[in-house]
């Protein structure tokens, strides 16, 4: 008998393999109707999410939901999944922006049965990295993932579609071999210092190595290029501009939403606990070189005349205040022992990935319905659509509030938490991290006051009068997030109770 | 009578390969489908005998030996011969249509691929050096005619310039094998590895040992001795590529394996290793680089199976059992893939249409979008991608490597590697990415009339079998774990 017992020991394989299997037959289906289908699956793995959040343990400590299989033994891989506090929040997110993805992407599309499918069997495999606790398996989904994005990005992408995927797609594998190679070195040293077959692959595991200086640098490089190439981090950033402007607006969502933050995430599993001296020693690059990152490119972001081109900007630019917050972290927990303020400025991190996934997914959404209806990602061809899309504005203006950080939507907390814990660095750097902000402030509301107000007929470009404002299925996903993004902005407090544990168990792990 | 049994599937292939040679000279032009009919049940009944071998051979026994010592059999030679047989099976299947409508369909393709068989079979169970020479040369020279089988000029090139190079280097391996005999005085496995252990190793042996790896490297077109491999490729019609690049490198690496193993394993040094290294890097260069602006899909392939033959080399530069076990299972996997991708040009090239070009794919992922998502799956699946079986092996090798301390090679051939992602994109690029084909007419004209060809569900069947294998192991590699000692030599 399948009891509601035997759904909450197994949720996490439903939440991967469901849309999947799934995505796998509608695609064989291929019908258009499938569509209905997809956005139902979408729907019901929120709703597990959601169960599983509600059965989250927030006083335990390590893996939840843990499930443990044979894969292939003979290697030490092993089927082994788990959630701790970052990992079930990033689920959420995940599903959350999914379901809003196929909601948005029930349009006309060519083939969008398969479209749908596609973003279905992304959602799952991008489940399976935020739940392996197997390095080899963490790997694989970490990898497989980039499949559907790439086909999606390939497909039904723009003119210059083929260059922005391809290269896309090499970069990212490009990091992903060191990060392999990285694995298997940690592995063979966790044979060689006593663990069994089946423990050697273990995340957790790896993370009490003792490993030599020398060791942790090369490994730190290796980790480091891999993941600051999904995140990105200047000077590997050149592949995400391009893919976002050449992905269908549902590909750049989940592309800025969560894909980014997998980059981040396996920061947090990988780099910071297992090299953690190498880390600290070269926090202080990493540090100014995010900061570096979100000042250059906030520069560049306030010279972009392409509307998808500056939200892809100013998105690199705030996923640059997470590497920060990380390493700052790390920095005070070794360096000055304050772990009250490292707790600080861990949280700070994880609440921007959530509130960057949330607050970039809208934007792209916005952005999206615009070009459906001006057909242009060009700004020069917006002006005075308040007058022909009120709701639109207002949810727009939202959205554009919160991407500027302003006390009172979700943007305010990560960014406040991180600047706030940086004065125990460096006050310079505390300085002009804050300062930075400004930036964002110039190119976002600069780029409002462009579309939203000025002339009706703004250099003969008479589009704005016949625009139709939001049809129900915008409302719905662009009002859901702005929901969200208020409410969590407003209240922040169970995101933090959920990571409390988890950023204890993870200070922990470096100090 | 156990020996019997044992030796029951060569003596099958032999016979048969006869019966279709004089059966196809009595039969009328009209029923030649009945050759092939022969064929196909024949081989299921060698494969029948070979599965009933396993019950008189278990995984840990020691080989048996018979004929003097000089052919030999365990557990995971037979499985070998399993996987050999089967494959030939699928190529059948996969080229039946081709041969058929580029009006060759005789019974020679039959009869010299049955031979061919009956070369690698033997190859991969010899332990004597002179059955091992004899079995190259018997695989090796029914290719040579077969490359040739069309008689176009193209072809009739290909097969001379195939056999002239083949020839030379079949010459250096019996020159080496000479010097080996003049050394220790002997051909046999076990004797030479006795000598090699107990008494002085001379410059004469250690030469003549040499030799017989350049043979080895020659054929697994290896990096110096790769220079013919893009020209055969191109010019042999697709189902002898087919052949040519899949099954004589599963005879050559099993035996390469089996050589090092039994044979040379005390006298595998540093100095081996260094060249080990050097020959796959080099290997691994070439054949990327080079695969990277072919626009006809049998040169790209020859490229590609060029880095391919690298990457399996550096199985074997760490002279472990881990090693060799993964080199063997790549190669079984790259054979498997390969045969799944020639088989889609197979099935599309008809009358006087060669399906090989890049440009030939456009569109190919929307007219077909179940053979699109099989082929898919196979090229990331050769990439090497995980959720694929292509990705154990690639796992295996690195982890070979690295488990030996040999990191820097690791990463010098996983970015290598990448490389290889360019190119197999380039063709799924072909298949999904290109849009309404009209911009170029003559490309959609001319795809237009191969995709509305009938495909056979024989080829369909058999390709969804490759197809479906490559995930199915993938995502569920617990199966592979139970198999994984057959590859053990």
């Amino acid at each position: 008998m399948l009891t509601f017992q035997h759904i909450l020991n197994n949720i996490l394989s439903i939440i991967i393999w469901l849309p999947i299997v799934t995505g796998i037959l509608v695609l064989l289906i291929n019908k258009k109707q499938t569509g209905y289908l997809a956005v139902l699956i979408g729907g019901v793995n929120l709703f597990l999410s959601c169960l599983m959040l509600k059965n989250f343990n927030i006083v335990g400590h390590g893996w939840q939901f843990i499930e443990h299989y044979q894969w292939l033994p003979n290697l030490g891989i092993y089927y082994a999944l788990g959630v701790d506090g970052f990992s079930i929040l990033l689920i959420v997110l995940a599903s959350v922006v999914n379901l809003l993805v196929l909601i948005i992407s029930l349009q006309p599309t060519p083939n969008r049965s398969k479209y749908m499918a596609c973003f279905l069997i992304m959602n799952g495999l991008i489940n399976g990295v935020f739940a392996a606790t197997n390095a080899i398996l963490f790997y694989m989904f970490f990898e497989s993932m980039l499949i559907p994005l790439f086909l999606i990005i390939g497909i039904w992408g723009g003119q210059q579609r083929v260059y922005a995927t391809i290269k896309f797609f090499l970069y990212t594998c490009l990091g992903s071999m060191l990060f392999l190679i990285a694995i298997i070195y940690l592995h063979k040293t966790a044979i060689n210092s006593g663990f069994s077959l089946e423990q050697s692959f273990v995340i957790q595991n790896f993370y009490l190595l003792t490993l030599t200086i020398k060791q942790q640098v090369y490994l730190f490089v290796a980790l480091f290029i891999a993941f600051a190439i999904k995140i990105p981090i200047v000077p590997f950033h050149t592949w995400l501009p391009d893919a976002h402007v050449e992905a269908p607006t549902e590909g750049s969502v989940v592309l800025a939403a969560i894909t980014l933050k997998i980059g981040a995430f396996a920061m947090i599993r990988f780099l910071l606990p297992i090299v953690t001296d190498a880390c600290l020693l070269l926090s202080k690059f990493v540090i100014w070189g995010s900061l570096f990152t979100i000042v250059y490119i906030g520069f560049i972001t306030v010279a972009q005349k392409n509307l998808k081109k500056l939200i892809a900007y100013s998105s690199i630019s705030h996923m640059g205040f997470i590497t920060m917050g990380l390493f700052i972290a790390i920095n005070l927990v070794q360096r000055d022992q304050d772990i009250n303020l490292a707790i600080l400025s861990m949280n700070g991190s994880i609440i921007q990935m959530i509130s960057h996934g949330l607050i970039s997914a809208a934007l792209f959404f916005s952005i999206g319905a615009l070009y459906k209806r001006v057909g242009s990602y060009n700004l020069e061809d917006f002006s005075g659509i308040i007058h022909s899309m009120p709701i639109f504005t207002k949810l727009f203006m939202v959205f554009c509030l919160a991407n500027v950080a302003l006390p009172g939507t979700i943007g305010f907390a990560g960014e406040l938490l991180i600047i706030l814990a940086s004065f125990k660095v460096s006050y310079l750097l505390a300085v002009m991290a804050s300062t930075s902000l400004i930036l964002s402030v110039v190119y976002t509301l600069c780029m409002y006051k462009k579309v939203v107000f000025g002339e009706l007929d703004h250099d003969g470009h008479n589009h704005s009068k016949i625009l139709t404002d939001l049809n129900y299925k915008e409302t719905l996903v662009l009002g859901g997030s702005a929901i969200l993004i208020l409410l969590l902005g407003i209240w922040p407090a169970p995101m933090l109770n959920i990571l409390n544990n988890s950023t204890l168990d993870f200070i922990r792990a470096i100090s | 009578m156990i020996i019997n049994t044992l030796m029951l599937p060569e003596i099958l292939i032999a016979s048969l390969s006869c019966f279709i040679l004089l059966w196809d000279v009595f039969i009328s032009r009209k029923y030649r489908i009945t050759s092939y009919i022969f064929t196909q049940l024949g081989l299921i009944g060698i494969i029948v005998s070979i599965c009933y071998n396993f019950k008189n051979l278990y995984i840990t026994d020691k080989n048996i030996y018979f004929f003097n010592n000089s052919l030999t059999i365990n557990c995971q030679i037979n499985f070998f011969k399993l996987i050999i047989s089967s494959f030939m099976l699928m190529i059948f299947i996969y080229t039946k249509d081709y041969i058929k409508s580029k009006n060759y369909f005789f019974g020679e393709y039959f009869v010299l691929s049955l031979l061919s068989m009956l070369g690698m079979i033997i190859v991969i169970s010899s332990s004597n050096f002179l059955n091992f020479y004899l079995g190259v040369e018997m695989f090796s020279l029914p290719i040579y005619a077969l490359v040739g089988l069309e008689s176009k000029e193209i072809n009739i090139e290909a097969s001379i310039k195939y056999f002239i190079i083949g020839a030379v280097f079949s010459g250096i391996l019996l020159y080496g094998l000479s010097l080996i005999y003049g050394a220790s005085g002997n051909l046999n496995f076990q004797v030479i590895n006795s000598f090699i252990q107990t008494q002085h190793v001379t410059i004469l042996f250690k030469v003549g040992a040499i030799l017989v790896l350049v043979a080895i490297f020659f054929k697994l077109n290896l990096v110096p001795m790769h220079m013919w491999v893009p020209d055969i490729y191109q010019g042999a019609p697709i189902p002898v590529t087919m052949l040519l690049a899949t099954l004589p490198k599963i005879a050559t690496v099993v035996i390469f394996s089996r050589i090092i193993n039994e044979v040379f394993i005390k006298l595998f040094n540093d100095y081996w290793q260094i060249l080990l290294i050097f020959i796959s890097v080099l290997s691994l260069i070439i054949g990327n680089i080079g695969a990277i602006l072919q626009t006809n899909i049998k040169r790209l392939l020859a490229y590609s199976a060029i880095g391919h033959a690298g990457f399996i080399l550096l199985g074997f530069v760490t002279n472990s059992t881990a090693g060799r076990t993964a080199a063997n299972f790549y190669v079984v996997l790259y054979a498997l893939m390969a045969i799944g991708l020639f088989g889609v040009m197979a099935m599309f090239s008809k009358a006087d249409l060669e399906f090989d070009e890049i440009k030939d794919f456009r569109g190919f992922g929307k007219q077909h979008p179940w053979l699109g998502g099989m082929l898919l799956i196979i090229l990331f699946s050769m990439i090497g991608f995980p959720l694929t079986i292509g990705f154990y092996a690639k796992l295996l090798i690195i982890k070979s490597l690295i488990d030996a301390n040999l990191i820097l090679v690791a990463i010098v051939a996983v970015l290598l590697s990448v490389i290889s992602l360019f190119y197999y994109l380039r063709i799924i690029k072909a298949m999904y990415f290109v849009e309404n084909v009209t911009e170029n007419s003559d490309y959609n004209i001319n795809n237009f009339k191969i995709f509305k060809l009938k495909t056979t569900w024989p080829a369909v069947l058999s390709l969804s079998i490759n197809g479906i294998l490559a995930l199915g192991l993938g995502v569920f590699p617990v199966f592979i774990n139970s198999i994984l000692i057959y590859f053990e030599l």
